[in-house]
């Protein structure tokens, strides 16, 4: 999968998979993509996704259940990680589980991606509630310039400055793909299948994706390519029709600045 | 930032903020919720505001003279105090919906286009109205180029005309591969944006020709466009809740790109208009949405949002000197006849006393702030 065919180690965000050509930038995407204040007016970009729940507690007292824009299963907030530092031990990048407990004293400073399949300490728990269908796997599809927007992405704002594009090519598996039925994040671990068994032979569940299809749930307000909101609105009748516009009109209102303004107009200089 | 009293702010064009205007921007909850708060960002409400949608919004380039421009034809100019109340003036009439509205460099007269097919030119001084230009579709935008003397004019018929406004015919007609859409001019550079996606940028050394043919870098209809002050590119903003920041020279395609604005949740809403402070060189989007936010596109940040009104905001503008930026909450039909904003009938206008905070220019990098 997309995971093992990178090529250089470049610097990448353990929440959405994106490469980054160094490790500063890396940071700043982190902060305005992940370690953002979701609040609407506030905005404030912490260096910590504990960091980040912790304001948004304190402050708006809002509970942060999920990194914003992270891929499921990549979304606990718990996970003291910064750039490439601190991304928990066993990661399952396959399937996007936590392969032992995040709170244990696992999480090493590392910047390589294990082995899949390598170690998979029976009794995971992958999944921290099921986010909903909007931002898995979406975030290849989010770049063709001009592209629907998505729903589930950031509060609008400019992208943060400097990245480089997606590698496209690397992605083919799309990060976040729903796994196996039986392996669900948040299923029960007893469906879990059998330890080392685990994540890699399974390259199969390819076929449901076209359902999941979140991107429909955009909806453009206007969307009518061949007629501007004023041509359709100049076209109705109460407008197009002058002599009855003017009718209408003549009807008796008497609006106050017209009727003020005719004696005034010389002093509106 | 002390809070306004009627008559308390002498001097500079602009004024406090209404009595009731929160003490912060960050501190309280903001009213994200569709509430049905008229005024959620508490700024000075016109009285006696047009009667049906309202479609332009233009200041004097003088003095806090507003003029508006509505859907049943009406012209409205407004005097605007520095207590932050307006007083309307004076009022003229056209003969079908009315688009556009732009005033004279010297600010003795208004220009305002639209339905009827016609521009006028409203000479504040005699209050008289006299036809400057003729098209043979409603005219869509229309904008005073100074330094040459000329009104510009784009039409739903497919021509961009410059009129001298002395002689009954055009100085010169362009042929436009569309509908126009939108018009922003910044001598010499002007853009016009059309149905169909067609971006035409001229230089007006050489009107004739266009500078350059594009097709817009946003994959939906373009809503609006504005010339950069320093002429150096353009915004375009389309119906998918987006803008583009365009550079007119090859040599600085780089440096453009789009980002998106105006959505909520799953509802993508058009970008009605756009406006660049006149000092600061930070701009402002209007939105269907009914949310305005001002914006650094060289720092590619987002200087400040508003809260959402209960309508569209189908238009806005700076007044001179950018200490007020005038914005309509007024329907703008972007869902159709049967929404109840439609129903509703509600066209207001309001003046919001620009923070420096707000259009100020930001270094780009927020690294450190905690």
């Amino acid at each position: 999968m997309g995971r093992k065919k990178r090529r250089a180690e470049l610097p990448w965000c353990f929440y959405c998979d994106r490469e980054f050509d160094d490790e500063k930038i890396l940071q700043q995407h982190q902060r305005a993509k992940h370690f953002k204040c979701t609040h609407d007016r506030c905005n404030k970009r912490l260096m910590t996704a504990p960091g980040m729940a912790i304001h948004m507690l304190t402050v708006h007292k809002i509970k942060v259940e999920k990194v914003p824009n992270a891929i499921e299963g990549r979304d606990n907030p718990e996970w003291l990680i910064e750039g490439m530092n601190g991304i928990p031990e066993g990661f399952d990048f396959e399937n996007n589980r936590a392969l032992v407990d995040p709170k244990a004293e696992n999480v090493v400073v590392t910047g390589k991606r294990p082995n899949l399949g390598e170690h998979a300490p029976p009794g995971a728990i992958g999944g921290w509630g099921a986010p909903p269908a909007v931002g898995m796997g979406m975030r290849p599809m989010m770049r063709p310039p001009g592209a629907m927007g998505m729903p589930g992405m950031p509060p609008p704002g400019f992208p943060p400055p400097m990245m480089p594009p997606p590698p496209y090519g690397m992605m083919p598996g799309m990060p976040g793909m729903m796994p196996p039925p039986g392996m669900m994040p948040g299923s029960m671990p007893g469906m879990m299948p059998p330890p080392g068994v685990a994540p890699a032979p399974q390259p199969q569940p390819v076929a449901p994706r076209p359902e999941q299809a979140p991107i429909t749930e955009t909806v453009m307000v206007w969307d009518d390519e061949s007629e501007s909101i004023e041509e359709k609105r100049a076209s109705l009748s109460k407008y197009s029709g002058v002599e009855g516009r003017a009718a209408a009109d003549g009807e008796g209102e008497t609006k106050d600045p017209s009727a003020e303004g005719e004696e005034d107009g010389g002093d509106a200089r | 930032m002390s809070f306004g009293t009627p008559g308390a702010f002498g001097g500079g064009g602009g004024f406090g903020q209404p009595a009731q205007s929160p003490p912060g921007a960050f501190g309280a909850p903001s009213p994200t919720q569709p509430t049905q708060v008229p005024n959620p960002n508490n700024d000075f409400q016109v009285a006696n505001p047009p009667n049906d949608g309202i479609s332009s919004l233009s200041w004097s380039p003088v003095a806090n003279f507003l003029v508006a421009t509505a859907w049943d034809g009406d012209v409205y100019c407004y005097e605007v105090g520095n207590n932050g109340q307006a007083v309307p003036k004076a009022s003229q009439k056209h003969q079908g919906p009315v688009l556009c509205s732009d005033w004279s460099h010297d600010g003795s007269a208004v220009f305002s286009g639209g339905c009827d097919n016609k521009a006028q030119k409203w000479d504040l001084a005699t209050n008289t109205p006299t036809q400057v230009a003729q098209h043979d579709a409603p005219i869509k935008e229309l904008c005073w180029i100074k330094e040459v003397n000329l009104l510009a004019t784009g039409s739903w018929d497919k021509t961009l005309r410059y009129w001298d406004t002395r002689q009954p015919t055009p100085a010169l007609q362009v042929q436009l591969p569309e509908r126009c859409y939108a018009l922003s001019c910044s001598h010499p550079l002007l853009v016009v944006g059309t149905a169909e996606r067609h971006i035409q940028v001229y230089d007006l050394n050489n009107p004739n020709q266009p500078f350059k043919q594009l097709q817009s870098p946003l994959k939906y209809q373009t809503r609006t466009v504005a010339a950069f002050p320093d002429k150096s590119g353009y915004l375009v903003g389309s119906i998918e809740g987006r803008v583009a920041v365009q550079h007119v020279e090859d040599a600085q395609q780089s440096k453009n790109f789009t980002f998106k604005c105006h959505r909520e949740q799953s509802d993508i809403y058009a970008v009605n208009d756009i406006k660049f402070h006149p000092t600061h060189g930070t701009f402002v989007t209007a939105g269907a949405d009914g949310v305005f936010n001002f914006w650094d596109k060289d720092s590619k940040q987002r200087l400040k949002q508003m809260a959402k009104c209960n309508s569209t905001i189908p238009c806005g503008a700076f007044n001179r000197d950018g200490s007020i930026y005038a914005y309509a909450v007024s329907y703008d039909w972007s869902k159709g006849g049967q929404d109840p904003m439609a129903q509703s009938g509600q066209n207001n206008i309001f003046l919001h006393a620009v923070q420096e905070s707000e259009v100020k220019p930001r270094p780009a990098a927020v690294r450190g702030r905690r």
